[in-house]
């Protein structure tokens, strides 16, 4: 096919012919000039595709010249039959910036656009990598990946050999597109919708096999059906989504469906340029589709991630909130615990007190004044009862001193309280008293059991033995304490004693000395008598 | 020849009062200035009298007999103060030390030896029982950071007294065992009461200070 054009220059200067728009594919291009062949493109390359090109015209104009222009293209006529384009011709300046221009929106944007759609693509890739449960961002690095090759013949200058599987490569690639922007948009939720997922990969599946004769031969009948195919796939996918989103009102599924629509507008007016219905200077859009695309993936991604940071921060939150109250809880908790505890100890001791109370000065007031009622008890009595009564009472205050299980402190106290008495009983009291270790097990109610122990022991010394001299001694030896109190007076019959225990201030010894675990021993001395009573320092290994 | 002690009692109990006249006013050099039944009666008639000891039962009907014992200590540092106390139990006794007592008295030991233990107090000798003993040593001896001034720790000799008392060892034991005078023993035993009742003054400047009340 031939163009003529005659070249009026009105002003001097280089010359030059340009077109913008070159289709379908591989045409060779002659330039004659006034009948002589001055120009041709490189027909070797594949580079045909929509490519601008340019020619500097050998001439100069230096007046108002004529010059007969004719451009012969060797026309493939395919089944689009052979659509040529309007030729710029004129001063070198302004038909160099038209090309340049017509070469950035061609060649320059969808380079662009695919270069910026990999490096996000591969940084949703890295992020994967990390975080393999989110499969949203390998899909979107598959969609990255799928467009380039979509996209690969706007801006490559010598295609990929064989170029039929290149083209299948490209072609293909927009039916796996739509099927990876559905499960995107959806698997962006969590969704799965398996048949609608299966049937579109297997309408992509047969679209990408009814276009493998296409690699050998072009087949007019298998491109049309794949064709078909891709554009019932593009159209479904973009139809779901505008109506999943638009149902649930996701603002993240619309903005892809938006661009989906744009995507199908941009597809329609690409194939009204094939077929010629628009003027073939027009730009194939499909390249610009990027834009609104791609925007809206990452629109998605975004909010995505804003929305897992905006839960981790409210998570965290809430942790914190939930760590407040368990540790609010727990403590509630032990100071109930130690509210039990004490409340527990102090009704332990309360019944321990009730139940001296009530056996010791209670019993021995009550009787003495059942006997003054009746006029049975003498002045005497009466004041021996009541002494009794206020030793028993200052016993009782005595173990509850805090002495920490000081057995020292205690025998030393006690000793302080009966001193007196012992003076005035005519006793010489001899008093050794080395450290001792600490008694663990000693709690008030022990320390009041020892206490009595000891005291009716001097107690005894003092009614019965016509003593001159006590002789109070702790020491420690076999893992034992023991206390002794000997006297110099007339003993008793220890023996007899034994055997038919009458007294009842022996047994009762006995008794308290069990109740704590300790044992006590009597023995004649010659003079005088010697009780001896063992307190286990660990009553845990007390000897049975 | 001393000069009679001039006594004040504050008791609320009319059976003890009785028994406290009966005891105190035939006694060879004891001159009882006054007797009364509340605490705010004795603080008054303390404006004007001046005793040398001062007997104070610690539950009176309007306040508690620490306050009349702070009062007096405060306006009669040179009169002897005993709390009268039904079993000289420590927290009783420790209260009264802080407010500036030097001596108790149990109302069991009474009345035969009530004269012979003011006499005993006059001169020097603070009763003291094991287990006060104990809490003063466990309280004073060893240095606390609150307390700057060395002169209210314990010094040794008051430990090692201290020491003895609480393992129950009577005052002439003591002065055996140290080798040192019965009244040395009980200079070093009032003097850590002294101690006390000085270190709890200067522990409520100190905690007032903490909480603001006062400034430096």
């Amino acid at each position: 096919m031939w163009l003529r054009v005659v070249d009026r220059a009105d002003e001097a200067g280089p010359r030059a012919v340009a077109y913008g728009a070159f289709m379908p594919t591989s045409y060779r291009t002659t330039v004659y000039v006034d009948g002589k062949r001055v120009a041709e493109n490189d027909a070797t390359l594949s580079n045909a595709w929509h490519r601008p090109e340019l020619f500097q015209l050998p001439f100069v104009t230096d007046g108002p010249r004529e010059h007969e222009i004719l451009v012969s293209f060797e026309c493939w006529a395919g089944y689009l039959g052979c659509i040529v384009p309007p030729l710029h011709v004129g001063a070198l300046a302004p038909v160099t910036d038209f090309y340049e221009w017509q070469t950035f929106l061609r060649i320059g944007v969808p380079q662009i656009g695919s270069v910026s759609i990999l490096c996000v693509g591969a940084f949703a890739l890295f992020f994967w990598v990390r975080r393999r449960h989110e499969v949203a961002y390998l899909l979107f690095f598959c969609a990255s990946l799928l467009w380039t090759f979509r996209t690969l013949h706007y801006h490559l200058s010598r295609y990929p050999q064989p170029e039929g599987v290149f083209w299948w490569v490209t072609i293909n690639s927009l039916p796996w597109l739509s099927v990876v922007v559905y499960l995107f948009a959806f698997r962006l939720y969590g969704e799965r919708r398996p048949v609608v997922e299966r049937v579109l990969v297997g309408m992509a599946t047969i679209s990408t096999l009814l276009a493998l004769p296409n690699i050998t031969s072009e087949n007019w009948f298998f491109e049309q059906i794949q064709y078909a195919m891709q554009a019932l796939i593009s159209i479904f996918v973009t139809v779901v989504l505008t109506i999943a989103g638009w149902r649930r009102r996701r603002s993240e599924q619309l903005a892809m469906a938006a661009a989906l629509w744009v995507c199908l507008a941009f597809g329609v007016h690409d194939l009204l340029l094939e077929t010629g219905s628009i003027t073939i200077e027009s730009l194939y859009l499909l390249p610009y589709a990027a834009l609104p695309l791609f925007g809206a993936f990452i629109y998605a991604m975004a909010r995505r991630y804003r929305g897992a940071i905006e839960d981790a921060e409210r998570l965290n939150a809430s942790l914190e909130q939930r760590l407040v109250q368990r540790q609010r809880e727990l403590d509630d908790s032990y100071a109930q615990l130690r509210r039990i505890e004490i409340e527990s100890a102090k009704n332990q001791e309360r019944q321990r007190l009730m139940r001296d109370m009530h056996d010791g000065i209670g019993s021995s007031l009550m009787s003495s004044l059942a006997l003054a009622e009746r006029g049975h008890a003498d002045h005497e009595f009466v004041l021996g009862t009541l002494r009794d009564a206020v030793d028993e009472l200052k016993l009782t205050i005595d173990s509850l001193e805090p002495i920490e299980n000081d057995l020292v402190t205690l025998l030393a106290n006690l000793r302080y309280r009966l001193g007196p008495r012992l003076g005035k009983a005519g006793l010489t009291i001899e008093w050794d008293m080395p450290d001792l270790p600490k008694l663990a097990w000693m709690d008030a109610a022990a320390a009041l059991q020892i206490l009595r122990i000891v005291q009716e022991s001097i107690a005894n010394v003092i009614k019965h033995a016509r003593a001159t001299k006590l002789r109070v001694a702790a020491a420690v030896i076999d893992g034992q304490v023991r206390v002794t109190i000997a006297d110099d007076g007339v003993g008793y019959d220890v023996e007899a004693e034994a055997r038919a225990p009458t007294g009842r201030g022996l047994r009762n010894l006995r008794h308290r000395a069990e109740q704590i675990g300790a044992i006590i021993e009597m023995r004649n001395l010659e003079p005088g008598t010697r009780v001896t009573l063992q307190l286990p320092i660990d009553r845990r290994r007390a000897p049975r | 020849m001393r000069a009679p002690a001039r006594l004040i009692v504050v008791e609320d109990d009319a059976a003890f009062q009785d028994l406290f006249r009966a005891a105190l006013e035939p006694a060879p050099g004891i001159e009882l200035l006054g007797l009364f039944d509340r605490g705010a009666s004795a603080i008054e008639a303390l404006k004007k009298l001046v005793p040398d000891v001062l007997l104070v039962d610690l539950g009176l009907p309007d306040m508690s007999g620490l306050e009349v014992i702070r009062a007096c200590a405060a306006t009669h540092p040179e009169c002897e103060m005993m709390v009268i106390t039904v079993f000289g139990d420590e927290q009783h006794i420790l209260q009264s030390i802080e407010a500036g007592a030097t001596g108790y008295l149990l109302k069991d030991a009474m009345p035969e030896d009530l004269a012979a233990q003011i006499h005993a107090l006059r001169a020097g000798g603070s009763p003291i029982s094991p287990v006060i003993a104990r809490q003063l040593l466990s309280r004073y001896s060893t240095p606390r950071p609150e307390v700057k001034d060395d002169a209210a720790q314990l010094s040794e000799r008051e430990c090692e007294v201290l020491r003895l008392v609480a393992k129950g060892y009577t005052f002439p034991e003591i002065a055996r065992l140290l080798d040192i005078s019965a009244h040395s023993v009980m200079t070093y035993v009032k003097r850590s009461y002294r101690k006390l009742h000085v270190n709890s003054k200067t522990e409520a400047v100190y905690e007032a200070r903490k909480m603001g009340l006062l400034r430096d």
